[in-house]
């Protein structure tokens, strides 16, 4: 009888045991891996960071968008791809990807296939009318794709200044629209950025 | 006269939060932590093409320079998000200036919206409470 008491009790003490050591949380975790704040500032290094990117596609998108919506219809645009004149690496079909999303997502703007996007626009086209798989009535047509009567495009520049102490950077980022047939700028702006860092 | 209407019709545009002005400032921004240095001392708004804008003051109550971070919400009428979480912005001011941030909301769809203000010194600094 003892001897049953002391058995149930050592059964019982291993399961509130192995119950308290149970991990609850829906993660497969070394300890050494954690997620951070997207959205947060970014000032490990003074290069071109994901601060800079978020601010420049916010402030140029907002800018855009707002003129576009006094256009008594929604302008059919373009965009190409951001120029990077600046000194350093910058994956700039990043930044052109983040203004995209922000001018569609107000809902101010609609946009005509960009250049680095017809490749895939055209073999898609092609594969439909030629390959003989689909069905007539679900083919998209040849002949049907809509010209922008804008085209957007950007540029970011960078002035690089270091002394012994001090490394200093100033990014200058600027987008213009333009009205394709007449030639002419409709609308530009810029945002500047300063970053210091000790060296 | 066709001055004077202009000028009547920016007049009417242009928003300030007048006499309970500290009331309504203060309903408008969440500081995280409270601020030891720069606070938002006033805050503009007129809509443009349906698109709110605002031009949100700054002050440095310090001697030297200073930085804090900002980001807004952006709601409809039924207090309904209308747009992602916004990245944070850094912002720097000068030892005393006082200094204007000019903010646009990212769709016309948003009718109200919130300033979140955090220093880079607050009073009570928790570690990692900086965005």
């Amino acid at each position: 009888m003892t001897v049953s008491i002391v058995r149930l009790g050592a059964v019982l003490g291993l399961a509130g045991l192995l119950a308290a050591c149970a991990n609850s949380r829906p993660t497969i975790d070394s300890g050494t891996v954690s997620y951070g704040d997207a959205k947060a500032v970014e000032k490990l290094t003074n290069e071109f960071g994901s601060t800079d990117l978020q601010t420049i596609a916010e402030t140029m998108a907002r800018s855009l968008a707002q003129t576009a919506a006094s256009y008594p219809t929604k302008p059919l645009v373009t965009i190409a791809d951001v120029k990077n004149r600046t000194s350093e690496y910058i994956d700039t079909r990043s930044i052109t990807d983040s203004i995209q999303t922000q001018l569609l997502k107000s809902g101010t703007m609609r946009f005509a296939t960009d250049i680095a996007d017809m490749q895939a626009q055209t073999d898609e086209l092609a594969r439909q009318n030629t390959s003989g798989l689909y069905k007539g009535r679900t083919i998209a047509k040849v002949g049907n794709m809509e010209g922008a009567k804008y085209r957007i495009e950007g540029a970011i520049t960078s002035i690089v200044k270091r002394n012994s102490d001090v490394k200093d950077v100033w990014y200058k980022f600027t987008l213009k629209m333009t009205n394709i047939e007449a030639g002419t700028i409709e609308w530009i702006d810029e945002k500047e950025i300063r970053k210091t860092s000790l060296r | 006269m066709m001055l004077r209407s202009l000028a009547l019709a920016l007049a009417l545009c242009l928003t300030v939060l007048p006499n309970a002005q500290a009331q309504s400032l203060a309903a408008k921004v969440d500081y995280v932590g409270t601020s030891r240095h720069i606070t938002v001392t006033g805050l503009m708004r007129r809509d443009v093409n349906g698109f709110i804008n605002l031009v949100i003051e700054l002050t440095n109550s310090d001697y030297d320079d200073q930085e804090g971070y900002y980001r807004l919400t952006w709601v409809d009428d039924a207090g309904f998000p209308v747009w992602e979480e916004e990245a944070w912005k850094p912002v720097l001011l000068h030892g005393s200036e006082k200094k204007t941030v000019l903010v646009a909301a990212p769709t016309n769809r948003a009718t109200d919206f919130k300033i979140v203000f955090s220093g880079e010194r607050n009073w009570a600094d928790l570690p990692g409470s900086r965005p």
